[in-house]
């Protein structure tokens, strides 16, 4: 299957990121991935985010996490 | 059973920790019980309320109309399919839960002691709501009511574990609570609790009809409610043998054009619906139908001139278009939403402002969320199964209206569990129903993904069926036909339902609920023999085109009998007199 590319989604700046995974703990979709070994979190389900805003409200370091909504809904 | 399975036993078992699910468990907590909750995310934010709400029921004689008024006014606004008694004693205990969440420091006031009451004419005349008394006060009610939840002892929370399926009695279909299997979905380990009271707060269902985009568009999730919330708990009830009503009644909601969240719903309350030449449409005089059917009125293109474009505009507002007044809290509504951050960005992207001119809107596709449809509920929040309660948006034969029902029927669960867990014995749980649930999951670890299909196929598919098929415009050979495929898709597909890791198998869960909602759906739809536009639900039936309350003045009960989906019809409740205060 040809693999479509969407934008849209949660961005993580990781040279802001202190990787605490307080959004990998939040989220009520389940869309993060946190390798506790090298403190690093990924947004692994980019295409089931409920676009909540909970990782935004709770990241505690301000300008991690972003939001774009897909071109969709634009 | 595996021996792998982590055995928990416990007094009250809550399944959903979100607005209802935490009332509930600090209920149980307050009134003595131990108490185990299950939530497939966190309680700190999770469910519809995640990141907040933009109002709340409070129905008082000192404030607005006395409870048997509106009792009334609810009955005759669901079109009649409501049981009086439950809008009563809804009613009665909405200013208690809001005092309650002042006394866990969420703030519900203004800072003159004063409430912000408001119109919401999808639920009565009147002023039957609350606003929220800032712009972002509200955000943060999950994580205050999670805090409180932590706060006992004799509570103990499971995030990130979903549950799957009730454990009767000996494990017979409709006997008593015996418990309830769950499923860590980062781990995939089974747990099984021992319970006396189940409490089933795992929210509606938006995930039944299908938007415009298939599922595999980056919009899947993208819903007017928590996406978590599949129908699940709704399904494992009827799967448990409890009764469930009026499944035909799904709800339909205004959301932003292309972009299906809330946010529009403080629109609903006071801005003017109009379209693309200014001229509001609104019910003809005399005329008896719901903002519902006039959306979808619109949208087939039966008696309107017009197809859209439809718009909310705020400027009868008063302080419009300053940051004032009427529109000031308006704008603070929408502030206070959940999932409110998306649409800010939606509204910057188009230029659209409320403050400059009318915003752009649609209709979502059919849901279930706290109205008629759902798991019968009586005014102690029970089912009709001994030890099982329920609350919220899957509770239906009612009209509790959003985060209100949760508060009210969430402390009713919590507590009359509670009460119940004190005298009742443990039931016996039935190793063969647990090896049953386990297996109707885990069967798709089985199936090789290059053999099978992916839930995302199979979920796409079920609600193209549904949203094809099903109301609010519809009739019987649509439905049976409708229905021929969803058992053509089962049969056929459904078991190749493929899952490669926990997260896969908490999806398998989901999308095989899915597909029973569906059933139960387009089932009781086709069993109605009549159309009827209950506010916020609507059933047009073309060979059944007018409401028929002599024979249809009733709910659709759907119940499983001897492992059959049966359908017939319960009274709906009365209150025999006027009743006040």
């Amino acid at each position: 299957m040809n693999r479509v590319q969407y934008r849209g989604g949660i961005h993580i700046n990781h040279a802001k990121c202190i990787g605490c995974g307080t959004c990998y703990e939040v989220c009520p979709s389940d869309i993060f991935e946190f390798d506790s070994d090298n403190n690093l979190i990924t947004v692994a389900y980019p295409e089931e985010c409920w676009y909540c805003g909970a990782c935004l409200y709770d990241c505690p370091v301000e300008g991690v996490l972003t939001m774009d909504l897909p071109l969709a809904c634009l | 059973m595996s021996k792998n399975d982590e055995q928990i036993t416990t007094d009250v078992l809550v399944l959903g920790g979100g607005l209802a699910g935490c009332f509930a468990a600090i209920k149980a907590a307050e009134s003595g019980a131990r108490v185990v909750l299950f939530e497939k995310g966190h309680i700190r934010r999770s469910g519809n309320g995640a990141t907040g709400l933009h109002r709340i029921p409070l129905i008082h004689p000192d404030h607005n109309m006395d409870f048997g008024e509106f009792a009334k006014l609810n009955v005759k606004f669901a079109a009649g399919i409501c049981d009086e008694d439950v809008s009563y004693e809804f009613a009665r205990d909405t200013l208690d839960r809001i005092l309650d969440l002042e006394s866990y420091g969420i703030k519900v006031r203004n800072d003159d002691g004063s409430f912000t009451f408001k119109p919401a004419p999808d639920i009565c005349p009147g002023t039957p709501v609350i606003w929220a008394p800032g712009p972002t006060v509200w955000h943060d009610m999950k994580p205050i009511l999670a805090k409180k939840v932590e706060s006992f002892p004799e509570v103990t929370v499971f995030n990130r574990t979903a549950a799957v399926g009730l454990l009767n009695d000996g494990g017979r279909t409709g006997g008593d609570m015996a418990g309830a299997v769950g499923l860590e979905t980062r781990t995939g380990k089974v747990l099984v609790c021992r319970a006396k009271a189940v409490i089933l707060t795992t929210g509606g269902s938006y995930r039944l009809g299908r938007h415009k985009d298939t599922l595999y568009a980056p919009t899947r999730f993208i819903e007017c409610g928590c996406p978590t919330n599949c129908g699940e708990g709704i399904v494992m009830a009827y799967r448990a043998g409890a009764d469930l009503v009026n499944m035909e009644f799904a709800k339909y909601t205004t959301i932003w054009k292309d972009f299906s969240h809330w946010g529009v719903g403080p629109a609903m309350g006071l801005l003017r619906p109009m379209d693309g030449f200014g001229k509001p449409f609104m019910p003809e005089p005399g005329e008896e139908i719901s903002l519902s059917g006039i959306g979808y009125r619109r949208t087939m293109n039966l008696g309107y001139d017009t197809l859209g474009p439809d718009y909310y505009d705020a400027s009868s507002l008063s302080g419009y278009p300053e940051n004032k007044g009427d529109m000031q809290r308006f704008l603070w509504a929408l502030e206070n939403e959940s999932t409110s951050p998306g649409y800010f960005l939606w509204m910057k992207e188009r230029e659209e402002d409320f403050r400059k001119g009318p915003v752009e809107f649609e209709w979502h596709p059919p849901y279930i969320h706290n109205n008629q449809a759902g798991i019968h509920m009586n005014p102690d929040a029970k089912a009709s199964m001994e030890g099982l309660y329920c609350a919220g948006d899957l509770t239906g034969g009612s009209w509790r209206h959003s985060s209100g029902g949760a508060f009210v029927f969430g402390a009713r669960a919590g507590t009359n569990a509670a009460r119940y867990a004190k005298e009742a014995p443990f039931k016996e749980i039935d190793p063969e129903q647990v090896q049953a649930e386990r297996d109707r999951i885990f069967g798709a670890t089985a199936v090789k993904p290059e053999q099978g299909y992916s839930w995302i196929e199979l979920e796409d598919k079920a609600r193209q069926i549904a949203s094809e098929y099903g109301p609010p415009y519809t009739n019987d050979p649509k439905l049976e036909r409708g229905i021929h495929h969803l058992e053509r898709i089962r049969r056929k597909y459904l078991p190749a339902l493929y899952a490669e890791n926990p997260r896969e198998i908490m999806r398998v869960s989901e999308v095989k609920a899915i597909f029973d909602a569906v059933e139960i759906y387009l089932r009781s739809a086709l069993f109605r023999k009549e159309s009827r536009a209950p506010m916020a639900s609507l059933l047009r039936k073309t060979e059944y085109p007018n409401r028929d309350d002599a024979n249809w003045l009733k709910h659709t009960l759907i119940r499983r009998l001897q492992g059959r989906m049966t359908l017939s019809t319960r009274e709906v409740k009365r209150l025999e007199k006027a009743v006040n205060g």
